[in-house]
């Protein structure tokens, strides 16, 4: 037995190579979040969003479009107007995790920044149509003003509450909200809105429909879980959570739980 | 007999949601199932026959105000009462687009969405806020109408098409005005007496909403300041 290293060929190495990229990309892929195993005496809750579209949609028809030189097939519904939801992407979920009996879901931690309280206005709007500030010490949203010229945001809380905050251009601001749902309007530009939600006792996550939400190290008991998916009903679910174990929800985002009427 | 006259009217009178005390004889009068009719809060009177007045008022704002709409409307205490409806909103869906994408409706009104489309698209039409209602998914030239009936915001979007949305405002009577662009001033006119609690919907809110406390009296007119504020 040779202790002489094998030797690495030009040809040996292209293949190591592309053996590393093919793995990278396949692992990537295929990845699904792992999430930690519940400790004993406390629970997890994993909220499986699974966007749904409407029953009976089909897809635009398609129409045969020549000119000079060539003949191709394209959908009749063209531009903006007309782009479709895709349910399997809705952007800008909102999950809510509360305790039934209104008990905070984690006690709030001295020096905890609140997290996903930044919201960016650019030229095209808001960043988000929704958006959450978490529990924490501060709970304060910035919003950052990446527009040329100064803009007026307002506040309207569900809860009655109302709020102003004036931005400079290029500047960013904090503004300290209640608990609850605001609704972000622009002074300057009537298509920017955002939804702003606010939890003190509760636990809130953001993401969209092709992810999950996990809340881990949960006391045991029963929680609430409240999906809010922007343009569609609020989907509510309870849960009883158990010390040890991972319970599961799956909230289905859709219009087709709505009563139907007309004709 | 007159026992049996008694309790035929007993019956009659418990069976008519009304109970009135009769003078026990020697009997324990039983225990009504309930003691008063339940009335709801429908008022009992028609808008067409009664006797009415006008509420003017000016709005004033605490800052510079937004050019979006500012709906002043009025809502009676004891019930709206009956009153003709206005005729059935007609909204087009051409180009994917809710027209018009903003409306003031009455409780009761009725709206006729079409599919106007000129090519072979189908549209979904959907609400959520005040009316939470799925109309269905309807074809080029199709056609599907609702009724109102719950005053309030209701946002109008399609589950095909996600740019797709309207607003509109409930006004739980005709007692309303709407108030755009620079107006400051306003007069809903033809409100029958009574106790009314004037409030304000902005499309875009700006101020806090206010509320007041407005009494309309017969061929009177009833000057208000409306005062918004942050």
């Amino acid at each position: 037995m040779s202790n002489q290293p094998l030797p690495i060929t030009r040809a040996s190495f292209r293949l190591a190579t592309v053996a590393v990229l093919v793995a990278a990309m396949l692992s990537g892929c295929a990845s699904t979040p792992s999430y930690p195993d519940p400790q004993p005496g406390e629970g997890q809750v994993l909220v499986n969003l699974k966007g749904v579209p409407r029953q009976g949609v089909k897809g635009p028809k398609r129409d045969t479009v020549r000119d000079d030189y060539s003949t191709s097939v394209e959908s009749i519904e063209q531009g903006k107007n007309f782009e479709r939801v895709r349910y399997d992407r809705l952007p800008d979920v909102v999950v809510l995790l509360e305790t039934a009996n209104g008990s905070p879901v984690h006690p709030p931690a001295p020096g905890v920044q609140a997290t996903g309280s930044v919201l960016t206005l650019g030229k095209k709007g808001f960043d988000h149509v929704q958006c959450c500030v978490n529990h924490g010490a501060t709970m304060a949203l910035t919003v950052r003003n990446e527009r040329q010229t100064a803009v007026d945001l307002f506040f309207d809380g569900e809860a009655g509450t109302f709020a102003t905050l004036h931005l400079e251009a290029g500047k960013e601001g904090s503004i300290k909200l209640g608990r609850g749902i605001h609704d972000v309007t622009c002074d300057q530009e009537e298509s920017a809105a955002c939804r702003v939600f606010v939890t003190l006792e509760g636990e809130l996550w953001c993401g969209t429909s092709e992810q999950q939400a996990f809340f881990g190290s949960l006391q045991p008991g029963d929680y609430e879980v409240s999906v809010y998916a922007p343009r569609l009903p609020v989907v509510r679910n309870h849960v009883q959570v158990s010390g040890g174990q991972r319970a599961q929800v799956t909230a289905e985002l859709t219009v087709n739980a709505l009563p139907k009427a007309g004709r | 007999m007159n026992k049996i006259y008694c309790a035929a009217a007993l019956l009659l009178l418990v069976a008519s949601g009304i109970w009135v005390a009769i003078p026990a004889q020697g009997q324990v009068a039983p225990q009504p199932v309930y003691t008063r009719v339940i009335r709801t809060q429908q008022a009992d009177f028609s808008w067409d026959t009664a006797k009415k007045g006008s509420v003017k008022g000016t709005l004033k704002f605490s800052a510079k105000r937004a050019s979006a709409p500012v709906v002043i409307y009025l809502k009676r205490v004891d019930g709206e009462g009956k009153f003709t409806v206005p005729d059935m909103l007609e909204v087009s869906q051409k180009e994917a687009r809710f027209e018009p994408g903003f409306a003031v409706m009455v409780a009761g009104q009725k709206a006729k969405f079409l599919n106007d489309e000129k090519k072979e698209i189908s549209h979904n039409v959907y609400f959520l806020g005040a009316a939470e209602v799925d109309l269905g998914i309807f074809d080029q030239a199709q056609s599907v109408e609702h009724q109102f009936t719950a005053a309030g915001e209701v946002s109008v979007h399609c589950s095909i098409h996600k740019n797709m949305d309207a607003k509109y405002f409930i006004a739980p009577s005709p007692a309303f005005a709407l108030v755009e662009n620079d107006a400051t001033s306003f007069t809903i006119s033809g409100v029958p007496e009574g106790k009314y609690q004037l409030k304000t919907w902005q499309k875009q809110k700006r101020f806090k909403d206010a509320e007041m406390d407005v009494t309309v009296e017969a061929d009177k007119e009833a000057s208000v300041t409306v005062e918004m504020a942050r």
